[in-house]
C-alpha cells in the first residue's frame, strides 16, 4: 500500500484522520484483546449464574420430590425454560428414566434415547454429565460444545441435568463488546471530528491562511501579510513572517528606489563573466548615456573589451590580470571607452571581484563613472595651478599651501628665498620648524583650531629668516577645496610685518608709558568731539567712575547729568565759556557722581586741541584728576580743627600752647583765662615763665630745654595768679610742630587744694599707724594675760578636780562597802561627771592652744605620721576588735605635725566611737594627690549621721546623741576644723545614717 | 478487521424468542404441541410449561415471559394494576375443564361448611368457587379458603391438607379418576372463563411477528387437535400425567378457539370480551363498581388477523 497518497493529504485532514485512525486501531486491539477474554467471563459467569439458579431448583425439586407432587416437581423443571439458553433440562428418576423435561416427548424415555438426534458434542456432554457420579452440583465445560452441563442430585436418587447453550450470552457479551467498540469508535469519531474542527479554526485554517500568504510572498508579492490573531507558535510564525515580508517589502522598495536612482545616476553598474573578452552577465538600464543598450551586451553582441581605447587596453589586461590572480579584489581603473557615437569617454572603473571557495573569480562586478568632465576639469585645473605657481613664485609675498595632515604641499619661492631653505626642508611639518620657539605652540594651536574648524585664520608670529633672525609675519590661511569640493587643506601667505611690529611695540611702550603716569596720577584722559558732544575716555577715566573701561558713555549730557546738582550749574557755565573762548583755561573742580551712586571730587582740566578752518572748536582733549580724597582730607581737617578748637576752649582746664623756642603763648583757653586772671591778650603778650614764681624760672627753662615731641607728664609746678596768689598745677603736655613750630599743648590742672588734703591725710595715716602700733602691743600684752589666764584657770580648775576625783575614788575603795547601792551610783556620777569635766577642760585648753600656738610647719611624710598615729591607738583597736586599712601613699605635705596629729587622733577617735554595735569597726585611711593640694580621708563603717547636722557638727560643744550613748564633749570636730583653718587647709565628711561616715581633710601641698 | 468486527457482530445476536408461560390448564396443550410438533421456531417462541396461571401471571409480571395463557379477568387485572398488557389471541373456552373437586365424603357444597378448600386467588377456579358459594348459599367466612397456586392442589388434597380444591383439568381429571367429587364445573357457567393469549405491550412491537407465528402455530396445532387426538393423547398423556384415555378426556373441558372466532371475540368496540375483562376487574374489586379500562388498548386482533390471513390456506 503506498503511503504517499495519505501523506499527501492537507495536515488538517490527515492530523484528526490519523488520529481516528490511531484511535480505532486503539478500539479494536482493545475489542480483539477483550474477545479472548469474552469466551471465559462468559463461562465463569453463566456458571455462576447456572449454579445459583440450580441451587435454587434443587432446593425446590426436593421439596416437591419429597412431598410427592410430581406435578410441582416437572414444572420446575420445564419451567427452565424460562432461563436464557436452557436448551436441555432432564429430571431423571432413579431408573434412569426422564421424569420431567422440557419436551414432553421426552418423557420416561433414557438420556440416550432422547439425545440420538442431537450433535455429537450436546449428546457427549449430556451423557457425560449423566454419567459422572455427583454428591453436590457440579457444572461441566464440555471441551466439544460451548456450553454449560450440570447435573444436579436431587435426593438421593433423583438427578437433573440441564444444558446452558453459551452461545446466547456469549453473543450478548460480543454485542456488549461491540456495542462498547461502536461507543468508542463513535466516540472517537466524533472527538476527531471535533478535533478537526477545532484544529481547523484554531490552526490548520489559519495554517492554509499562513501558507497562502508565504506563497503570495513567494512570488513577489511582499504586501502580502498573513495577520494571524493569537499567540501560539502559528501566529508567532505569522508574525515573523509578516515582519519579513515587511522588511521584503521595504527592500523591495528600497532596491527599486535604488535600481531608479542608479538608473537615473551617471553611474553604470556592470557585472562582467570572468571569460576572454569580459562578456556582460548584467547591465544598468543607464548604459544607455553612451548610446548602448543591455541587450547589446547582453546578447554578446558588443564585447566590452572591445570598446576600450587601444591605448588603455594592454594596461588594463594587464591590470585585471594581476588582480585576478593576485588580488586584492577592490580596484580601480580610469579608461577610455568608445561610445556608440563614435566618442571617447573616460571611465572610472571601480571593480570587485567574487571568488568561490576554490579562490576562482566568479563574477566581476563593477560601476562605472564617465569621468570625462572630471578629466577635462582636472587638466584645466591643472594648467590654472601651473599659472598660479607662476605668478605665486613671482611674488614677493610668502605664500604657502598645505595639505589634509596640515602639513606643508607648497611654498612658493619667496617663501623659500625668506627662509633660505629648500622646498623639501619645508615640506610637511618642517616648515614649523622656522618658527620662533616662543610662537611655535601658539602657531600650532591656532593653526589647528582654525584646521579642525575649516576656518580661515590670521595670526602673527616670527618666523627665522635665512640670516638665522626672526623676523614678524602676519600669517593669513584659508581653507582650500579639490575639484570635488572637498577640503584639501589651506592655503595662505606670511607678509613680513616687522617694521610694522616695530613700530606697534614703540606705540605700545609710549603708550604704556602714557598709560602707567596717567594711573600713578590718577588721572584720566578724555578726548571730546565738540559737535557731537561724545568722549573718547581712556579706561582710568571710568574706572576712577567705578566704572569699567568701555562701561561708561561719555557725552555732554551724560556727564552734565552725573555732575552734584550744586555744582552742575557752575560747571557747565564754566565749560560753555572756556569753550566759547571767554576764559583763557578750562579747570574746574566738580563732585561727580560715580556707579555706586556716591559722590567724589573731580578736577577737570583740558584744551581744545584741534579747531576747524573757521577756527571753531571740534575737539578737546583733557584729564580728569581724582581729588576727592584731597578734598575729604581737607574737609576733615577743618573738622578737626573745629573740634580741636571746641575741646580747647570748652576744656574746663586751663590749656594754652606755647612756643618752645620763644615760650611765647600762642593760644590760651577760656578756663585758662578765668582761673589766672589774665585777658587772652594779656597772655599772647607774655611767655610760660611769666606766670612762674621767679625761682622756679631755672628749672622751667632746665625743662623747657628738654621738651621733645610727644607728651609729657611735666610733673608739679607753681604758677602766679593775677592776683599775685601762687598755685599748684600739675601739668601735662603734648609737644608737636605746628606750621613749622615747635609748640607745647599744657593742661594746668590746679592741684593746691588736692596737695594740700594729701598732706593733713598723710598726716592722719602716720597718726593711725602709731596708734596701731600702740594698740598692737596692748593686744600682745592681752593675749599673753589671757593666756596665762587660761592656763592658770585651767590648770586651777583641774586641781580641785583632781581632789574631787581622788576624794571620790577613795570614797568609793574604803566607803562603798558601808554605802548602798544608791550611794555608790551616787559616787560613780560624781566620778563620771569629773571625768566629763577633766575631759572638757582638756579639750577646751587644746582648742585654745590650737587657736594661738605658733605653728610649726614642715614637710612632714605622710604615710610615716599615719603609721605614728595609728601604731599610738593600737591598743584601742585590738581593744574593739577594729580593722584598720591604710592606703596612704609616699606623701609629703606641708603642715603642722602636732596638729595634724591632733586631727588623726580625732578623726580615728570618733570613728570607733561610732561604730555599729553589731559589728566589729572597720576604718580606713586614705590620702591622694589632686590639683595641687593633698587630699584625706578617714572612712568608718559606723553609725553615720545626717548631713543636715553636717556643719553643726563642726561647732564647739555641738553633738548629736547623748552623752550616755556616746561619751565626749563635742569639741573634738570643732577642734579638727580649727586646726585645718590654721594649717591651711579645711575638713569636711559626707555620711548617711547607718551608712557610716568619711571624713575629708584637704591640706595645700 | 475492525470494520469486519463490527459489521460482522451486527447480526450476532440472536434475537430474543417470544416466551410464552403456560399454566398446566388443559387448554393450553395445542401450544404444547405446537412445540413437540417442531411446529413453532424454538428461535422465535419457547413455549414454557409453568406451574400454575399464577406462576405465568408472576413471570409475565416480571419479564421473565413476554406472553402468558391467562384469564381474561387476568390481563384486565394485570392492565387494571399497571401492567401494560394486551389480549393478542382467544386460545380456549373452558367447557368443563375447571371444577371445584372435594373428597370423598363431601358430597355437596353444603358439606364445605367448616372445610378447608385450597383456591388459586385470580384463578378461573376461584370465581368458580364464589359461584358455588353463592349457588350453596355458603359465606367464604364459613369456610376455611387456603389461597394457594394450583400447583399444590392436588398434593394437598390427596394428602388430605384440604378438603376441597378449584382446581382445572388435567388435575381436576385426575382427581376425577381417583375418586374424589366434582362439586362444580365450568360446564355450569358457560362462555365464562375463555383463555386468551396475554402479551406485555412493551414486547408487542418487536414480538409482533413471532407472535403471529404462535397464533399460526396454533392454528395448526388445532388442526392436528382435531384430526388427530389420539396421537396428540400419545405425545402429551404422560406430560399430563395421564393415560391416554383419560387425556383425551381431560381434553373435553376446554373447547380450543379457533383464530377467526379469536379475531372476532378481540374485535369490535368493545369487543365481545370487554365484559368478561370488566367482570375481572369488578370481582378483583369485591363488587366496587369501578371504570372500565380502556378495551381498546386491552384487545389487539392484528395479530391473531394475520395469522389467520397467513393461515387460510392451511385446510
Amino acid at each position: 500500500m503506498s503511503w504517499h497518497p495519505v501523506l499527501a493529504l492537507p495536515a488538517r485532514i490527515l492530523a484528526p484522520l490519523l488520529l481516528a485512525c490511531f484511535a480505532m486501531i486503539a478500539a479494536g486491539t482493545n475489542y480483539l484483546l477483550q474477545i479472548e477474554s469474552v469466551r471465559e467471563a462468559v463461562l465463569v459467569s453463566e456458571e455462576q449464574r447456572l449454579l445459583e439458579r440450580l441451587g435454587v431448583e434443587q432446593m425446590r425439586l426436593e421439596v416437591q420430590a419429597g412431598l410427592g407432587n410430581t406435578l410441582m416437581a416437572s414444572r420446575i423443571v420445564t419451567a427452565l425454560a424460562l432461563r436464557t439458553g436452557t436448551s436441555h433440562a432432564y429430571l431423571i428418576g432413579p431408573d434412569g428414566r426422564i421424569i420431567a423435561a422440557l419436551q414432553r416427548s421426552d418423557i420416561n424415555r433414557r438420556l440416550a434415547d432422547v439425545l440420538v438426534d442431537e450433535s455429537a458434542p450436546v449428546r457427549e456432554a449430556l451423557l457425560s454429565a449423566e454419567a459422572s457420579p455427583v454428591q453436590a452440583i457440579q457444572v461441566h465445560r464440555p471441551v466439544r460444545d460451548f456450553a454449560l452441563v450440570a447435573h444436579v442430585p436431587v435426593g438421593s436418587d433423583h438427578r437433573l441435568i440441564v444444558r446452558v447453550d453459551l452461545d446466547q450470552p456469549m453473543a450478548l457479551w460480543l454485542e456488549r463488546v461491540r456495542s462498547e467498540l461502536w461507543r468508542e469508535v463513535g466516540i472517537v469519531l466524533g472527538m476527531a471530528a471535533l478535533l478537526w474542527l477545532v484544529l481547523h479554526v484554531a490552526w490548520f485554517r489559519r495554517a492554509a491562511r499562513l501558507t497562502a500568504a508565504v506563497a503570495e510572498i513567494g512570488r513577489g508579492r511582499f504586501g502580502t501579510r498573513a495577520a494571524l490573531a493569537g499567540s501560539d507558535d502559528l501566529a508567532r510564525l505569522g508574525a515573523a513572517i509578516d515582519r519579513m515580508a515587511e522588511s521584503l517589502q521595504v527592500h523591495e522598495s528600497d532596491l527599486e528606489r535604488l535600481y531608479r536612482h542608479i538608473e537615473r545616476s551617471p553611474a553604470v553598474a556592470l557585472e562582467w563573466r570572468n571569460a576572454p573578452g569580459w562578456p556582460v552577465a548584467f547591465a544598468a538600464g543607464n548604459l544607455g548615456q553612451w548610446g548602448y543598450t543591455r541587450e547589446a551586451f547582453l546578447s554578446g553582441r558588443l564585447i566590452y573589451a572591445d570598446l576600450i581605447h587601444p591605448e588603455d587596453r594592454p594596461r588594463i589586461e594587464a591590470e585585471v590580470a594581476r588582480h585576478l590572480a593576485e588580488g586584492p579584489d577592490d580596484y580601480r581603473q580610469e579608461y577610455r571607452l568608445r561610445t556608440a557615437d563614435g566618442r571617447w569617454v573616460w571611465l572610472d572603473d571601480r571593480t570587485w571581484l567574487t571568488r568561490d571557495a576554490s579562490g576562482a573569480v566568479t563574477r566581476i562586478s563593477g560601476v562605472l563613472f564617465d569621468i570625462s568632465a572630471q578629466k577635462a576639469a582636472r587638466e584645466a585645473e591643472r594648467e590654472s595651478m601651473n599659472r598660479l605657481e607662476v605668478l605665486a613664485n613671482a611674488s614677493p609675498v610668502l605664500f604657502w599651501m598645505t595639505g589634509l595632515d596640515m602639513g606643508n604641499e607648497w611654498c612658493n619661492t619667496a617663501w623659500l628665498q625668506y627662509t633660505g631653505r629648500t622646498a623639501e626642508q619645508e615640506r610637511g611639518r618642517g616648515w614649523a620648524e622656522g618658527v620662533h620657539p616662543d610662537d611655535r605652540e601658539r602657531c600650532m594651536r591656532l593653526y589647528g583650531d582654525a584646521f579642525a574648524a575649516r576656518e580661515s585664520f590670521s595670526f602673527e608670529y616670527r618666523l627665522r629668516r635665512f640670516d638665522g633672525e626672526y623676523g614678524w609675519v602676519l600669517a593669513q590661511g584659508m581653507p582650500r577645496l579639490d575639484a570635488n569640493g572637498r577640503f584639501a587643506g589651506y592655503v595662505g601667505s606670511c607678509l613680513d610685518i616687522s617694521v610694522e611690529k616695530a613700530v606697534e611695540q614703540a606705540l605700545r611702550e609710549s603708550e604704556e608709558r602714557l598709560r602707567l603716569a596717567m594711573q600713578a596720577a590718577n588721572q584720566g584722559i578724555y578726548d571730546l568731539n565738540i559737535q557731537t558732544g561724545e568722549a573718547i575716555v581712556s579706561p582710568e577715566y571710568a574706572s576712577m567712575l567705578g566704572y569699567e573701561p568701555g562701561e561708561l558713555k561719555v557725552t555732554v549730557a551724560a556727564w552734565l547729568e552725573r555732575l552734584h546738582p550744586d555744582d552742575r550749574e557752575r560747571t557747565h557755565a564754566i565749560f560753555r565759556r572756556y569753550v566759547a573762548g571767554e576764559l583763557p583755561e578750562y579747570r574746574v573742580e566738580f563732585r561727580h557722581r560715580v556707579k555706586s551712586g556716591a559722590w567724589k571730587w573731580i578736577l577737570s582740566v583740558g584744551r581744545i586741541i584741534e579747531r576747524s578752518d573757521e577756527g571753531e572748536p571740534l575737539r578737546m582733549a583733557g584729564t580728569h584728576t581724582d581729588i576727592d580724597a584731597h578734598k575729604r582730607m581737607e574737609e576733615a581737617l577743618r573738622a578737626s580743627e573745629m573740634r580741636y578748637r571746641e575741646l580747647f576752649e570748652a576744656n574746663p582746664q586751663s590749656m594754652w600752647v606755647y612756643d618752645v623756642d620763644t615760650l611765647a603763648f600762642l593760644d590760651v583757653n577760656e578756663a585758662a583765662i578765668r582761673h589766672y586772671g589774665y585777658g587772652r591778650e594779656q597772655f599772647l603778650t607774655m611767655t610760660i615763665a611769666d606766670i612762674r614764681p621767679q625761682e622756679d624760672v631755672a628749672r622751667l627753662l632746665e625743662n623747657v630745654r628738654d621738651v621733645d615731641c610727644g607728651l609729657d607728664q611735666a610733673g608739679l609746678w607753681r604758677h602766679r595768679l593775677a592776683d599775685g596768689r601762687i598755685i599748684d598745677v600739675e601739668i601735662t603736655s603734648y609737644a608737636f610742630q605746628h606750621e613749622g613750630r615747635h609748640v607745647e599743648l599744657v593742661l594746668a590742672n590746679d592741684v593746691t587744694e588736692r596737695l594740700a588734703a594729701e598732706r593733713e591725710i598723710r598726716k592722719l595715716n602716720a597718726e593711725l599707724e602709731q596708734r596701731v602700733a600702740e594698740r598692737t602691743v596692748e593686744l600682745q600684752a592681752m593675749n599673753k594675760e589671757l593666756e596665762a589666764f587660761s592656763y592658770s584657770v585651767s590648770h586651777d580648775l583641774k586641781a580641785p578636780l583632781r581632789g574631787i576625783d581622788g576624794y571620790s575614788q577613795i570614797l568609793a575603795e574604803d566607803y562603798g562597802d558601808r554605802l548602798d547601792d544608791d550611794g555608790r551610783e551616787l559616787i560613780s556620777r560624781i566620778r563620771r561627771g569629773v571625768g566629763q569635766m577633766h575631759a572638757l577642760i582638756e579639750d577646751m585648753l587644746a582648742y585654745s592652744r590650737m587657736e594661738r600656738r605658733e605653728l610649726e610647719l614642715r614637710e612632714i611624710d605622710l604615710s610615716a605620721l599615719v603609721s605614728t598615729v595609728l601604731a599610738r591607738r593600737a591598743d584601742d583597736f585590738a581593744r574593739c576588735s577594729a580593722r584598720v586599712a591604710t592606703d596612704v601613699p609616699a606623701l609629703t605635705v606641708r603642715a603642722d605635725t602636732e596638729g595634724l596629729t591632733l586631727v588623726l587622733r580625732n578623726l580615728l577617735e570618733n570613728a570607733l566611737k561610732f561604730h555599729r554595735a553589731d559589728a566589729v569597726p572597720q576604718i580606713e585611711i586614705g590620702a591622694r594627690e589632686e590639683d595641687g593640694h593633698v587630699l584625706m580621708w578617714v572612712r568608718d563603717q559606723g553609725i553615720g549621721f545626717d548631713m543636715k547636722y553636717h556643719d553643726r557638727i563642726f561647732e564647739m560643744f555641738q553633738r548629736l546623741h547623748r552623752a550616755e550613748d556616746y561619751p565626749g564633749t563635742g569639741v573634738g570636730l570643732a577642734l579638727v576644723r580649727k586646726a585645718m583653718q590654721r594649717l591651711g587647709g579645711r575638713a569636711w565628711a559626707e555620711s548617711a545614717p547607718g551608712a557610716g561616715a568619711t571624713f575629708f581633710l584637704e591640706l595645700p601641698k | 478487521m475492525i470494520l469486519a468486527s463490527l459489521l460482522g457482530g451486527c447480526s450476532a445476536v440472536p434475537d430474543d424468542p417470544l416466551r410464552v408461560g403456560l399454566s398446566p390448564w388443559i387448554g393450553n396443550e395445542p401450544l404444547v404441541l405446537a412445540r413437540e410438533q417442531r411446529l413453532l421456531d424454538p428461535a422465535r417462541v419457547k413455549v414454557v410449561e409453568l406451574s400454575s396461571g399464577a406462576e405465568a401471571k408472576r413471570n409475565l409480571r416480571n419479564g421473565l415471559v413476554n406472553a402468558a395463557a391467562l384469564s381474561v379477568g387476568d390481563a384486565a387485572r394485570l392492565v387494571d394494576s399497571g401492567i401494560p398488557v394486551r389480549v393478542v389471541g382467544v386460545l380456549t373456552v373452558s367447557a368443563g375443564g375447571d371444577a371445584v373437586m372435594a373428597r370423598p365424603g363431601i358430597e355437596s357444597a353444603a358439606s364445605l361448611r367448616g372445610k378447608r378448600i385450597a383456591v388459586e386467588p385470580g384463578s378461573p377456579g376461584a370465581r368458580l368457587f364464589a359461584r358455588l358459594l353463592e349457588a350453596s348459599g355458603l359465606h367464604e367466612n364459613e369456610i376455611d379458603i387456603v389461597l394457594i397456586e394450583a400447583g399444590h392442589h392436588e398434593r394437598m388434597l390427596r394428602g388430605a391438607e384440604v378438603d376441597a380444591v378449584a382446581t382445572f383439568a388435567p388435575i381436576s381429571t385426575r382427581l376425577a379418576l381417583d375418586g374424589y367429587r366434582t362439586l362444580l364445573d365450568s360446564r355450569a357457567l358457560v362462555e365464562e372463563f375463555v383463555t386468551v393469549l396475554v402479551v406485555r405491550a412493551d414486547a408487542l412491537p418487536r414480538q409482533e411477528d413471532n407472535l403471529v407465528h404462535l397464533l399460526e402455530a396454533w392454528a395448526r396445532a388445532l388442526l392436528i387437535f382435531e384430526h388427530s387426538p389420539e396421537l396428540v393423547a400419545r405425545l402429551l398423556a404422560t406430560g399430563a400425567q395421564l393415560e391416554p384415555d383419560a387425556y383425551l378426556t381431560a381434553l373435553a373441558g376446554a373447547r380450543r378457539v379457533s383464530l377467526a372466532e379469536g379475531v372476532f371475540r378481540l374485535s369490535g368496540d368493545p369487543p365481545p370480551l370487554a365484559e368478561q375483562a370488566a367482570a375481572g376487574v369488578t370481582n378483583r374489586s369485591r363488587g366496587t363498581r369501578r371504570d372500565a379500562p380502556s378495551w381498546e388498548a386491552l384487545f389487539d386482533a392484528e395479530s391473531s388477523r394475520r395469522a389467520l390471513a397467513q393461515t387460510r390456506d392451511m385446510r
